[in-house]
């Protein structure tokens, strides 16, 4: 078959045949292919993070708990779950989140569901998922139908340049833009311990902020913070615990539909 | 430098994000390849696309530190045998051991029912006896018989001496003859692979 120093017998013509099929064994379906494109994508955008290193759900050693975690987080193949790790990666942009607040034409840097957030009264029925597992730049060209889901990019540096917001339609929010640059830092402060590795900081940095925006406007991605951070730490009743109370306070999570897999 | 992408720098974070087009492209290339050996590592059903993305986030990871001189399929093989036994060794892994193939869609028009019937049984049949074989010849066999990777190129992305290598394919060759031989006695391989029926 190939180049070998050695002379290799030939095969028995029966086994020859059986093998000649299995060769030809096709590949897989685009659809298939698409779908683990989405999850890879959102891996190595989630992982590929200095300091964050054990994201691999193959990686280590770890208890079914976590492997529910893990298998959900895998599950984020599915295109309901692309918006949460688009939280999940939007929050490690953070700067340019608190930018966007803070300066008008820094918006671009948002996550496609803290705009969302934005935007709409919490107390509005939540719109489907849209496929849009990256941030892009408001007053780019549409993007192409079949254009395959890029790498996201996990840095604040690697963001899209900020745009003018002058195509954002903003509804009045009932919190202040203080107040929101307020649980920004303070999730920010522990998805900067999360990435580095420090657990305990990065969970004692998401429970100070339960404890002072108990009903905040990013309540939904502290909790989901904060499983991550259990789970990452290798705390199995940790996940679980937060993760049972993540699904009770977000029923309607995608994380939680992907976690209950 | 990098382990399984366990100590990426900034730069090579930056580097990847600046890839996608090339991560695509290999991406592209190599997928139908990365499952198929998967499953002939003893991947089925649901794990078999959770070890496929496993594999690719591990090949990107590392891919800053490859050298583009080697083949990159027998690469993403080594990769796949150890993302496996990785598997293999928390068993909690693999959902899906002991599930059947489903059965393959025949898109071909010139393929009967029948004829896929019997391609898939095949297909089947080798996956099976292929799990008889103790793993680390099972990856010298799949890639050499049906991946068609060179013996140097299978020492080299299994991390193993090229004597061990054609050791393990010689016993490997000769365990699954052996096993058509005993289990199927009256199997008769069929000469055309290419899903035609010649019945008619």
């Amino acid at each position: 078959m190939s180049d070998s120093s050695l002379e290799l017998p030939p095969l028995d013509a029966n086994v020859e045949a059986l093998l000649r099929i299995e060769r030809e064994r096709p590949s897989v379906s685009a659809a298939q292919a698409e779908r683990m494109w989405s999850a890879i994508s959102v891996e190595l955008g989630a992982t590929a993070v200095p300091g964050v290193a054990q994201a691999s759900p193959m990686g280590r050693a770890a208890s079914p708990v976590q492997s529910t975690v893990v298998s959900g987080i895998g599950k984020l193949a599915l295109l309901k779950a692309l918006p949460w790790v688009a939280v999940s990666l939007g929050v490690g942009s953070i700067g340019g989140f608190v930018a966007g607040h803070r300066t008008a034409g820094s918006r671009a840097s948002l996550s496609p569901v803290l705009k969302e957030r934005e935007t709409t009264p919490r107390a509005d029925p939540a719109p489907a998922p849209q496929l849009v597992p990256i941030p892009v730049p408001l007053g780019a060209p549409p993007a192409s139908p079949v254009e395959p889901p890029r790498l996201a990019a996990p840095l604040p540096s690697v963001m899209p340049a900020a745009v003018p917001s002058s195509h954002v339609r903003r509804k009045p929010t009932t919190r202040s833009d203080d107040e929101l640059a307020e649980e920004e830092a303070l999730l920010r402060q522990a998805e900067s311990a999360l990435r580095a590795g420090n657990w305990s900081t990065a969970l004692a940095e998401i429970d100070a902020y339960a404890r002072r925006y108990p009903r905040g406007e990013l309540a939904e991605e502290a909790a989901y913070l904060g499983v991550r951070a259990c789970q990452r730490g290798g705390d199995a009743t940790g996940t679980q615990t937060r993760l049972l109370d993540f699904r009770r306070r977000f029923p309607s999570s995608p994380l939680g539909k992907s976690a209950d897999d | 430098m990098t382990n399984f992408g366990r100590s990426l720098n900034f730069s090579q974070v930056v580097s990847l994000s600046q890839l996608p087009d090339e991560l695509r492209a290999i991406y592209d290339a190599e997928v139908g390849n990365v499952v198929n050996s998967l499953r002939r590592l003893g991947a089925r059903g649901r794990d078999l696309e959770d070890l496929t993305q496993e594999v690719f986030v591990r090949a990107f990871q590392q891919l800053p530190s490859f050298d583009r001189t080697r083949a990159i399929r027998p690469w993403l093989f080594g990769i796949a045998f150890r993302v496996m036994a990785e598997a293999r060794r928390h068993t909690w892994k693999l959902r899906a051991a002991g599930q059947a193939e489903a059965p393959e869609v025949a898109t071909d028009p010139g393929v009967t029912p029948e004829r896929a019937a019997e391609i898939h049984e095949t297909r089947r049949l080798v996956l099976e006896l292929l799990e008889e074989l103790v793993p680390e010849r099972r990856a010298v066999f799949a890639m050499y018989e049906l991946n068609g990777d060179s013996m140097t190129e299978i020492a080299d992305a299994l991390g193993i001496p090229l004597f061990t290598a054609y050791s393990r394919l010689r016993v490997a060759r000769a365990q699954f003859a052996s096993l058509v031989r005993e289990r199927h006695p009256g199997l008769k391989g069929s000469g055309d692979s290419s899903g035609k029926d010649d019945s008619k």
